[in-house]
């Protein structure tokens, strides 16, 4: 093709990319073309062209070809179906604008929900063979309808929720029935309810390599795996075990003003509800622990300055869940240090490599999460790594970091098979630290387990002791927990708490590497030990608390003071929060522990000191110890009620606070108050602030997810 | 209304979802490069069409539905820059539906490593690429995506040339063109050379 071009046609495209040339602008125009995108001017002018050049005619050929293949292969992409998920949400958004339209019409509202959800629901079966529509087509019409209903009374306004609570209440009865009787006991659905595990479990095995956390399967809503389970995915019974717990009552700031808790930087809580909701199950109330769930997340505190490990920075507000009630959420960040600063590392991995680890998100994925970390060490860092099941192997004698090609050859022969029998392997563990400890650095065992440690030396008791007495020698262990089906969760945890560790459950790479890599500095590096944290509230502005969360770490008041008393670490730059939810002082309704008035004494309110008219709320007490000293040192701060409503809380109160409300309803706290799940995503609005891992948005997620496990929370 | 007692208000805002849904799913997904993601994209779409009456969008719909879906699209990347995606998008297995299984198979080779080069051109041309496979025209694009049409026109140009030296185009192209393939290349190459 000839390049005199027209000056006319260098007008036409004067507002083009300035890089361009001119012989760019005349293939893009030939581009044009091909593609059918020039008005009959310019294609006139084209063609003339055209006809003068076989260049030019094979060029427009093959670029219209080109740009077909293009089409076609965009419009393959990946396997995307439709989301039913998304269609609740819509079906929600239009039904809660339709109840506020009609709120003076007497249209049945109910109805219309259930006619049209059961409508689409039978589309998107059609569209994609999703399970629950598959089901609801099996079924009478009669019976889809209430299935639909079920699953959508959440979603249908208030007026629904009054019309189907009859079926409501009767269907969690069912479910109660189920969860006691385990599988045989359940009632009229349990064929459909084990139709649809099967098909969940295969839709997930065949479709995405990653379940689809946006888009759960709506199987039986409500099942909790309480009760033992006929799964795909755990052929044997699941032996999944959980610590029972009591959500922490609200007390009264006269009899008892004192309220004292060790910290806890685990998120190993979160990351298995996760787990449970990306399979399309709620899971078992006590897997959740709210504080876990609240610190999984980052928060944007300050750093401290001056020479203190951890600032402290408390911030009150209207409490989401229970409007007349205030909010206090103590946020504690630790000292950052950068990676440059840190000290060597010596980390000996304990790994079971029993025959249960087998599993693809077992000791492939701690393999998989090790070479990651690998990849981050230095010269000056060591690792050795043993392994245990039927016995105990020193894989690797303690290497140095740089040598990255002899650690992975050996993580990469690691394979599972045997029983599993870790008591000497935890201590030939210790060995390898001990000698090759070092000092100002960070020596920490880290055990990847996916829950048995039928450790041959001991008893839990013996292995705690073990476990503590090593800490107090410098050396800490760590737990990442992995897997499903036989998750000791309780027992996991104690250790690592033992062990001042850390204990993480890691579901994904994406959160071995965020738990182990990303975050290596503030899971490996403590900054400060036994960090137990004190309140006094002020009886003239509190007439009672609650701790939310922290149910395992609750201490005698005694204990703050007493040193000898273990308590929780802080790992550099992590966020610890913890959210008290407080009655005012003058409040009609003075929690909930129904107490009985006190015929020979009144509160004591005359004896109060001059600060209580200080206008302050309360007084945090910290005690903390350096990593390296046995004697605590003492952190006092005090905080006002500022009067605040929720939304002109700070977007880290917002979002922590929309995260505790989440755990409160999957444990079915008595204290949820009327919050549901749709109050919670409404909480994270406008709250996710960075998110620059998008965590944030994953929770808002979970959420969703859990709506369509959860009608009418 | 319909007899269920929808009031065509809403109707339309259903109909909507079936229709647009997997094509803003697959433009989303595109721009984003992460399926989880782009389902929220698509979700906060669709809820903020919940918000608008049907009178406002009339025949401007699909270029609305498109515009909301980058704008939010880009803000959700600005915010998550520096996250490393870990997951490789999947294509179906069987992507290709007729013809010998050999070569269906080798075909649907060929459009998974297309799609994948798709994915690795930059924002602009993706964007464009996107748009352009799910139908619009350079002038709609331009709408969309706040430029003019000459800018459009050079960035498609751009991503498609790209394109064209991979491989997998290569082939694909001959196959199209059965004995003839070994001639493109110097033809290409020599195009407007004098």
């Amino acid at each position: 093709m000839n390049s005199n071009h027209q000056d006319g046609e260098q007008m036409h495209h004067a507002e083009r990319d300035e890089f361009t040339t001119a012989r760019e602008a005349e293939e893009a125009r030939l581009t044009a073309y091909a593609l059918g995108q020039l008005d009959a001017r310019e294609q006139a002018e084209i063609e003339a062209v055209l006809a003068g050049s076989e260049s030019a005619r094979q060029f427009v050929a093959e670029t219209a070809a080109l740009a077909g293949h293009v089409r076609e292969a965009c419009r393959q992409g990946p396997g995307l179906a439709p989301s039913v998920a998304l269609r609740e949400a819509v079906q929600y958004q239009l039904q809660s604008k339709e109840v506020r339209n009609m709120s003076d019409t007497n249209l049945p509202t109910p109805v219309v929900g259930k006619r049209s959800w059961g409508a689409v629901a039978a589309k998107v079966a059609v569209a994609a063979c999703l399970l629950a529509a598959v089901v609801a087509m099996l079924m009478p019409a009669g019976q889809m309808a209430r299935e639909a209903a079920r699953r959508s009374s959440a979603k249908t306004g208030e007026a629904a929720e009054k019309t189907m609570a009859v079926e409501h209440r009767s269907f969690e009865r069912a479910e109660k029935t189920e969860a006691k009787q385990d599988f045989d006991g359940a009632p009229a659905f349990a064929p459909e309810s084990t139709r649809k595990t099967t098909v969940a479990n295969n839709l997930s095995q065949s479709g995405l390599a990653y379940p689809l956390l946006r888009e759960p399967i709506p199987m039986e809503s409500g099942r909790r795996p309480d009760s033992l389970e006929l799964g795909k995915e755990s052929p044997a019974l699941d032996t999944e075990e959980y610590d029972s717990i009591r959500d922490n009552r609200f007390l009264t700031t006269a009899k008892q003003p004192l309220s004292t808790f060790s910290i806890d930087v685990d998120t190993a809580s979160y990351s298995n509800v996760r787990r449970f909701l990306r399979e399309g199950r709620l899971p078992p109330r006590d897997a959740v622990r709210i504080e876990e769930m609240v610190n999984y997340f980052r928060y944007d505190y300050s750093p401290p300055t001056g020479n203190v490990p951890f600032a402290v920075d408390m911030e009150v507000a209207q409490c989401p869940w229970r409007p007349e009630n205030r909010l206090l959420r103590i946020g504690v960040k630790g000292r950052e240090i950068d990676r440059a600063e840190r000290g060597p590392s010596n980390l000996v991995f304990l790994i079971d490599v029993s025959g249960s680890m087998a599993d693809r998100d077992k000791l492939p994925l701690v393999v998989e999460v090790m070479k990651r970390l690998v990849d981050q060490l230095t010269e000056d860092d060591r690792v050795a790594i043993v392994t245990y099941a039927d016995g105990t192997a020193l894989r690797l004698p303690s290497a140095r970091g740089n040598e990255k090609e002899r650690i992975k050859g050996v993580l990469d022969s690691l394979n599972a098979g045997g029983c599993t029998n870790g008591g000497a392997g935890i201590q030939l563990a210790y060995q390898q630290a001990e000698e090759h400890f070092v000092k100002k650095g960070v020596n920490r065992v880290i055990l990847c387990t996916d829950g048995d440690l039928n450790v041959g030396v001991t008893r839990d008791d013996d292995l705690v002791r073990l476990i503590q007495q090593k800490a107090k020698s410098g050396v800490f262990l760590s737990v990442l927990g992995f897997g499903t089906g036989n998750l000791k969760d309780g027992k996991l945890e104690k250790i690592a708490d033992k062990g001042n560790g850390v204990y993480a459950y890691i579901d994904s790479l994406r959160e071995g590497q965020r738990v182990l890599v990303e975050q290596m500095t503030g899971s490996l590096i403590t900054i400060a030990k036994d960090v137990k944290l004190q309140v006094e509230f002020n009886p003239a502005a509190v007439a009672a608390y609650r701790l939310v969360g922290y149910e395992n770490r609750v201490m005698a008041n005694r204990d703050f003071h007493d040193d000898r008393k273990d308590a929780g670490e802080i790992g550099a730059g992590h966020t610890v929060t913890a959210l008290y939810e407080i009655v005012p002082a003058g409040a009609k309704h003075v929690g909930d522990d129904g107490e009985t008035p006190l015929k020979y004494q009144r509160v004591p309110q005359e004896n109060l000191t001059e600060h209580a008219k200080s206008g302050e709320m309360l007084t945090l007490r910290v005690r903390y110890k350096e990593p390296e000293e046995d004697e605590s040192r003492l952190l006092e701060f005090t905080a006002k009620d500022s009067d605040s409503r929720f939304g002109k809380a700070s977007a880290d109160f917002r979002f922590a606070a929309a995260v505790a409300a989440f755990g409160m309803i999957l444990r079915e706290s008595p204290h949820r108050g009327r919050v549901t799940l749709a109050a919670v995503e409404e909480f994270t609005a406008g709250a996710l602030g960075k998110d620059a891992n998008g965590d944030r948005a994953e929770f808002v997620g979970m959420v969703r997810a859990a709506r369509n496990l959860m009608p009418g929370r | 209304m319909d007899a269920s007692g929808r009031s065509d208000t809403q109707q339309w805002v259903l109909d909507a979802v079936e229709r647009y849904e997997l094509p803003l799913l697959r433009f989303a997904a595109r721009l984003m490069r992460d399926e989880h993601a782009a389902r929220d994209v698509v979700q906060h779409v669709f809820l903020s069409l919940c918000g608008q009456s049907l009178g406002s969008l009339q025949d401007r719909l699909n270029q609305w539905l498109f515009a909301v879906c980058r704008n939010k699209a880009l803000d959700m990347l600005r915010q998550r820059e520096n996250t490393t995606m870990l997951r490789e998008a999947e294509f179906p297995e069987a992507a290709a539906r007729e013809g010998d299984p050999a070569a269906t198979a080798e075909r649907a080779d060929l459009y998974r490593s297309l799609y994948r080069l798709v994915e690795q051109l930059p924002l602009p041309q993706r964007e464009a690429v996107a748009l352009w496979s799910e139908g619009f025209s350079y002038r709609e694009i331009a709408e969309i995506g706040g430029t003019n049409e000459g800018n459009v026109r050079v960035v498609v140009h751009r991503a498609l040339k790209h394109l064209r030296e991979h491989p997998a185009a290569r082939q694909l192209l001959g196959d199209d063109r059965g004995s003839r393939a070994a001639a493109i290349r110097p033809v290409c190459e020599n195009r407007f050379s004098k």
